[in-house]
């Protein structure tokens, strides 16, 4: 479901349609976790990252925060023929580390300080000692936050869920 | 490029402040080509990869991107081209549809007489030649003239082979179709427009 | 014939200083901000984001405030400022089965599965005034309460479309386009015969009232028609990308859609049973009349296509394509208010003539 980020069950794929590794399937998690947090968020992720790594190395922004547009493509009748339905604003960052890990952001809408803040945290997220507990102090529970604003936004169409019933006749005994 | 996160090579930076630097680097190019033969140099430029001059490198950056089909020799499709395929998101295509293409080096020309030259309805469908040279400080100068010369310039390029010339001749015979050239050595550019008629002799010139 | 004339600067300035204050209105009464657009004009900030051909509900609503309302004109002020974005790319196609649906209704089958669900709409209201919005200091309204824990979450929610094509008697939609180049009209121009993909990208950046009112001449008898909405969703869908630095695409975001299938009936041919075919629509937020007019239109310019006879306004091809898009349509006919003095004397000088040589004539 949209808006909850990847679903347990997901494993997701690479370009070549191979089932992903571990550790990407890890990283396009974090990701998809980061691209719909806010800046706030990102800032809380941020501290609690450098709060576990005390020295961190500067970045180099190989691509400083860009705004642009992705056309956004859709399919006929859902299923079918692929065509260009319209465009969306993204912005994108790439950094990388003197150890050559490399971060990026994509995310829709105009929002250079996430992109530039959500680049480095993929690149942080990636060490190779203390990457699983910072996924699990800062990922982890942003997933979870998010799967539930998603559920909540849904959950308010429900009552307005048509529940038919059919008048009791006489020969169609309750 | 394919990077996977630890242990990528290091990567070369773009521009550091694209939009303004975009600008400033297509001002410049706008004045090597409305001043054929002449030798603009950029500045400042970024650091570029193996196997790229600074200018072709600012050039590239400043004028290619997702929509602008680029070519490259094979020279140029190892590091140079993720860079530049990271930085642009140009795709790279066979010369017959390049918009754009990418000569390493002046001595090893593709066949110039199969470049893109545009059509009678789309004549800016030419393509655009960033040739790498050795100089601008040749012994054998060319004399040029054309829109943008005011009487005859003088041009000697160092490092680049002769096919060019002959194809530049043949150029001014189906203007307006034709193909742009600009030439690199290190930060310096110049352009040599499809309309700009080029000799050996000044007086011909 | 155009003539430059020059002399209106100063005019012009002024003018544009007038409409600032105009805009801004009485400055007694509070200015509106960009979110509260956003948030409480959302429908028109979804109207501009469709046919402005942009995704992005901030400059949807900073528009329509620097535009006072007038939607062609935020229309215009958002495709202007696109043409200043660079592409990065495209998405990978949008998958509308796994949207997380917030309305989902079905005309043609009463017991769906995952049910009907009416979600926001102003369908069943009276449409009675309400004064009390009017009031100065209302109460907040209170939502419905949703179920609490899990009581029946909205998980699994298949196309209406897809079960009838499971069933046989839907043409199937399958993915042929593999290697295919997609018609881009942002890219190139718009050529005929189009191709359904061109169609309907030209149709997604329509003008509402023009697809409305060409949607409703096919219910008419102008095309011979008889639609049925097979389904209307809307809700978010996911937005995948496939960046060039990663081995994997992944999700950047969300958009709000609304996705109308309309089913009509078809009569086969030589190789083809009797079976039910469709239109498509397709639109930013909650665009529920302009996607189920859209796919009445995209239905009627499928004529060819399934064999029929195109004999009706909707099912013209150039005629809808040519005319949809509001913002060539208000440009060619506003410039009608440029100076045009230099033509008009030539047409008056016609005109005397012609008069003249009328009374040498009768004498």
């Amino acid at each position: 479901m949209s808006g909850s980020g990847i679903r347990d069950d997901d494993v997701g794929h690479g370009r070549d349609g191979s089932p992903l590794s571990p550790v990407q399937a890890a990283r396009r998690r974090w990701l998809v976790v980061l691209a719909r947090a806010s800046l706030a968020e990102l800032e809380v992720i941020r501290g609690t990252i450098d709060g576990i790594i005390g020295d961190q190395m500067t970045p180099h922004v190989l691509r400083q925060p860009e705004i642009g547009m992705a056309m956004l493509r859709g399919r006929m009748g859902g299923t079918g023929q692929v065509f260009n339905f319209s465009e969306i604003t993204l912005t994108r960052c790439t950094l990388q580390l003197a150890d050559g890990r490399l971060g990026c952001a994509y995310m829709t809408g105009r929002r250079k300080n996430e992109a530039r803040l959500a680049a480095l945290i993929d690149a942080l997220l990636q060490d190779p000692e203390h990457g699983e507990t910072l996924i699990a102090l800062t990922i982890d529970p942003l997933a979870a936050e998010q799967a539930e604003r998603a559920r909540r936004l849904v959950a308010r169409s429900v009552p307005t869920k048509v529940e038919f019933f059919t008048l009791v006749r006489g020969e169609n005994p309750a | 490029m394919r990077v996977h996160g630890q242990g990528s090579p290091l990567m070369l930076e773009g521009f550091t402040d694209p939009v303004h630097d975009s600008q400033r680097i297509f001002r410049q190019i706008l004045e090597a080509m409305s001043r054929p033969g002449s030798v603009v140099t950029l500045d400042p430029l970024p650091a570029a990869p193996a196997g790229l001059h600074r200018a072709s490198f600012a050039l590239c950056l400043a004028l290619l991107d997702h929509d602008s089909t680029v070519w490259l020799d094979a020279a140029l499709q190892n590091d140079a081209w993720q860079h530049l395929s990271f930085h642009t998101g140009a795709p790279l295509v066979a010369m017959a549809e390049a918009a754009f293409a990418l000569i390493a080096d002046g001595h090893d020309l593709p066949d110039l007489a199969r470049v893109p030259l545009g059509q009678a309805e789309y004549p800016e469908r030419g393509v655009t030649l960033i040739i790498q040279v050795d100089g601008f400080d040749g012994p054998q100068p060319r004399f040029l003239k054309g829109p943008g010369i005011d009487g005859t310039a003088s041009l000697a390029v160092r490092g680049l082979d002769d096919a060019f010339w002959t194809a530049i001749a043949a150029n001014q015979h189906r203007f307006q179709l034709g193909f742009d050239a600009v030439l690199v050595h290190d930060t310096n550019i110049v352009a040599v427009p499809r309309s700009t008629i080029v000799s050996t002799h000044p007086a011909e010139a | 014939m155009y003539v430059a004339v020059k002399g209106g600067e100063r005019a012009i300035a002024a003018a544009h200083r007038l409409l600032a204050d105009e805009r801004r209105g009485d400055p007694s009464v509070p200015e509106l901000s960009i979110a509260q657009i956003e948030q409480q004009m959302s429908l028109a900030v979804d109207r501009v984001m469709s046919e402005g051909a942009l995704y992005d509900r901030e400059l949807a609503a900073l528009a329509i405030k620097q535009a006072r309302g007038d939607l062609v004109e935020a229309i215009f002020l958002l495709r202007a400022y696109r043409t200043t974005l660079p592409r990065l790319g495209h998405t990978l196609p949008i998958d509308t089965g796994r949207m997380a649906v917030r309305r989902r209704i079905s005309a043609t089958f009463k017991d769906v599965p995952g049910g009907q669900i009416l979600g926001p709409t102003f369908d069943y209201t009276h449409r009675l005034l309400d004064f009390t919005l009017a009031a100065e200091e209302q109460a907040t309204p209170q939502p419905p309460q949703p179920p609490t824990g899990d009581a029946e979450p909205i998980t699994s929610m298949p196309r209406v479309t897809d079960i009838m094509t499971a069933e046989g008697i839907l043409a199937p939609e399958t993915d042929s386009s593999e290697g295919n180049s997609i018609a881009d009209l942002t890219r190139e121009p718009l050529a005929f015969p189009a191709d359904r993909d061109a169609r309907l990208q030209a149709l997604a950046r329509a003008d509402e009232g023009f697809l409305l009112g060409l949607g409703y001449s096919t219910q008419r008898g102008y095309g011979r028609s008889h639609p049925f909405a097979g389904e209307v969703r809307m809700g978010a869908v996911a937005v995948e990308i496939q960046p060039e630095e990663l081995p994997f695409p992944i999700e950047i975001g969300d958009v709000e859609l609304t996705e109308c299938q309309m089913i009509n009936q078809y009569k086969g041919s030589a190789e083809t049973l009797p079976q039910f075919t469709r239109g498509y629509g397709l639109a930013f937020g909650q665009g529920e009349r302009k996607a189920m007019a859209m796919a009445l239109v995209d239905r009627a310019l499928r004529a060819a296509e399934l064999g029929e006879s195109a004999d009706s306004p909707a099912q013209d091809a150039e005629f809808v394509l040519y005319h949809c898009d509001n913002l060539e349509a208000s440009g060619f006919v506003q410039h009608l208010k440029l100076p045009h003095y230099v033509d008009f004397q030539a047409e008056l000088g016609t005109l005397r003539a012609l008069r003249a040589a009328r009374r040498e004539a009768a004498e």
